[in-house]
């Protein structure tokens, strides 16, 4: 089936004119199938979204992540519009900035403290200097492959950048210990932190759960060598835990970065670390002209409430072993070699020995087809939005999908 | 072989001459292959004894269509030599030819390619950007049309470009829609964002493969001049 698209063409010829690119950045057309998704959108709630053209999409993207409770969720966009009447951005910072403090060191466990920002990158960059600030050392570890953000440390393109850049960053295999502490070994003493996500979540490839001694021994070898510990819960935050992907995990950092699910689609993000850090935090500058946007932070502080009086973490999770298992029940039944992986509640698909991704673009497209919005290569996302009958929709739809892949091959 | 820094554009260059002549004895079965010999004090030379351009010279030739090549070497081996230039001014016909055709279109995309193969083999940044892909044969085609040009490398060859059918599957797959789009492609006029977001060329399989090997070809178009 092929779905009306003049529109959102119509819109990207134009923007082609005035914008590099049209569209930039993991949304780029080119990220995702340029010709089978739409390129703008017109609106959202719940767990679909209207693309310009006013084709319905069923949608497990989430605005990649940044919808946890579902588009237009109508409490949080009260809470939003009671701060809005208000004011949003003023010469200080509001009342809700303190609150929403104060509920995120009661949540998170380990969290004295919280600075707030707009974006993960702009926490990310900032609490490895943090850990710099701390140590006085400059070297910083990541996994290969993962993306921390979009600063010359870690983005994932190739322009605009010097040798200096990463010159202090090092890199180990997601799960390979060995390497992990050779690395440790061999830049003794001048390592001042550890970036990671909870668990390896890289785009076009499978996620890798961590194995079972990986954060322990990150966590031990961190302590013992003096190595600030962060976490980048950008893109798991909300969805694992309510109060923190560590939980899930069963590690404690020593600083942790949330954003996406954090606003449920309003631009905020926050860093928690603890006590220990809060000097040399204070030392790190650190400001944005509309940072203390007080509607992000009502939205931000109303999306915890529900999280946590809903246990949305649990709920999305459930849900997702629910459409998991029925999309790899669906795909053994056809005998296509299909799995889910990474924490359901933000599964990434992917057909054994299809590296090269041709499979699963052609099952994402024939999925496009039907108004399901599966990316082929990047995670997906369950929203909290998503009623079982939702996702009973989604599982026949990706099964008519998987039946027409069956016969193409 | 390491190739100098500042004869790496010359070399690219040649090589994408080298390549055109290739493809243009695999269509018409006519014609000389121009093999590149780089030799010393910056001179270069295509398809064995005689044609020999200074570096500097044969960068004007490939920009404007014309050079003055080493007079010496032309005279002691005239025969190879005018063969070799016959063949250089037919490359000069059709690259430089109005009409667009098939034939026109897979002898530009497998010179520019071959190109973009030079940065990815000799460039310190492009070699480095390579470094972690295993292999990968990227097959680029024109819809409605047979060509078919194959920019290849494993682990322990260099990146390489050839044409026609192969016994071996791509890692990814770059579609021009036309003659049109393909021949702005090459020209630079081909926007890698936008084009396949409106459908002028379609892209599938390992797209972060593919985006390597574009980004290379965009240092290598913008350094290496062309008459096209």
């Amino acid at each position: 089936m092929s779905l009306k698209r003049d529109t959102s063409d119509s819109l990207f010829s134009r923007a082609l004119k005035v914008i590099p690119g049209g569209i930039y950045g993991h949304v780029a057309p080119i990220a995702g199938l340029p010709r089978h998704f739409p390129h703008y959108t017109k609106s959202a709630s719940g767990c679909r979204f209207e693309d310009v053209d006013g084709n319905e999409w069923l949608d497990f993207m989430c605005g990649f992540g940044a919808i946890l409770h579902g588009y237009s969720n109508s409490e949080i966009e009260e809470s939003a519009n009671e701060q809005r009447s208000k004011g949003a951005v003023f010469n200080q910072p509001s009342q809700i900035m303190v609150e929403l403090a104060e509920l995120l060191t009661t949540n998170i466990n380990f969290a004295d403290w919280s600075v707030f920002a707009k974006n993960g990158s702009d926490l990310t960059t900032w609490a490895i200097r943090v850990a710099r600030e701390e140590t006085g050392r400059p070297f910083v570890v990541k996994a290969k492959g993962a993306y921390h953000g979009v600063d010359a440390w870690c983005d994932p393109g190739f322009g605009g950048r010097v040798e200096n850049d990463r010159s202090h960053v090092l890199e180990f295999s997601w799960n390979n210990l060995d390497e992990f502490r050779s690395l440790l070994e061999n830049y003794r003493n001048q390592i001042s932190s550890v970036i990671l996500t909870p668990y390896h979540h890289a785009a076009f490839g499978p996620s890798i759960l961590p194995d079972h001694n990986f954060w322990p021994v990150v966590e031990e070898e961190c302590k013992k060598n003096g190595i600030i510990l962060i976490l980048d819960d950008v893109r798991a935050g909300g969805r694992l835990d309510d109060c923190g992907s560590h939980r899930y995990f069963d590690f404690t950092p020593d600083l942790s970065v949330y954003s996406k699910a954090l606003g449920n689609g309003f631009s905020i993000s926050a860093c928690v670390g603890k006590e220990f850090l809060k000097a040399a935090s204070k030392e790190v500058f650190l400001t944005g002209s509309c940072w203390n946007d007080a509607v992000a932070m009502a939205a931000a502080q109303k999306s915890l409430q529900i999280s946590e009086r809903d246990q949305v973490a649990q709920s999305v999770l459930k849900k997702g072993d629910y459409f998991c298992a029925g999309l790899v029940a669906c795909a053994q039944d056809l005998g296509l070699p299909f799995t889910m992986t990474g924490p359901s509640s933000m599964p990434y698909p992917w057909f054994d020995g299809d590296d090269d991704l041709f499979l699963i673009q052609k099952f994402c497209e024939l999925a496009a087809g039907k108004g399901l919005y599966f990316h082929p290569h990047h995670n997906w996302f369950i929203s909290n939005a998503m009623e079982y009958t939702d996702l009973d929709l989604a599982l026949e739809l990706a099964g008519q999908a998987m039946n027409e892949l069956q016969n193409l091959n | 072989m390491d190739v100098a820094k500042d004869r790496l554009v010359p070399y690219a260059a040649a090589l994408s001459l080298e390549a055109a002549s290739s493809e243009i004895m695999n269509l018409f079965h006519v014609g000389k292959l121009l093999e590149v010999t780089l030799l010393d004090n910056y001179y270069i030379q295509l398809g064995g004894k005689g044609l020999c351009f200074k570096e500097s010279k044969l960068l004007k030739a490939v920009s404007t269509g014309f050079a003055f090549p080493r007079l010496l070497p032309l005279f002691g081996n005239f025969n190879n030599a005018f063969t070799s230039i016959l063949m250089l001014l037919k490359i000069k016909k059709i690259l430089s030819a109005k009409l667009l055709n098939n034939q026109s279109i897979s002898v530009a995309l497998r010179a520019g390619l071959a190109g973009t193969a030079a940065f990815a083999n000799h460039d310190l940044r492009c070699k480095e950007l390579l470094s972690n892909e295993k292999e990968g044969r990227i097959l680029f085609k024109v819809s409605g049309t047979d060509i078919a040009i194959w920019f290849s490398f494993s682990q322990n060859d260099l990146c390489r470009v050839d044409s026609g059918v192969m016994d071996y599957e791509p890692t990814a797959v770059f579609t021009f829609l036309s003659l049109k789009v393909a021949r702005d492609a090459i020209s630079g006029w081909f926007d890698h964002l936008g084009g396949p977001a409106l459908g002028e060329a379609k892209i599938s399989g390992n797209l972060p493969l593919l985006d390597k090997i574009g980004y290379i070809s965009r240092i290598a178009q913008k350094a290496i001049p062309s008459i096209i």
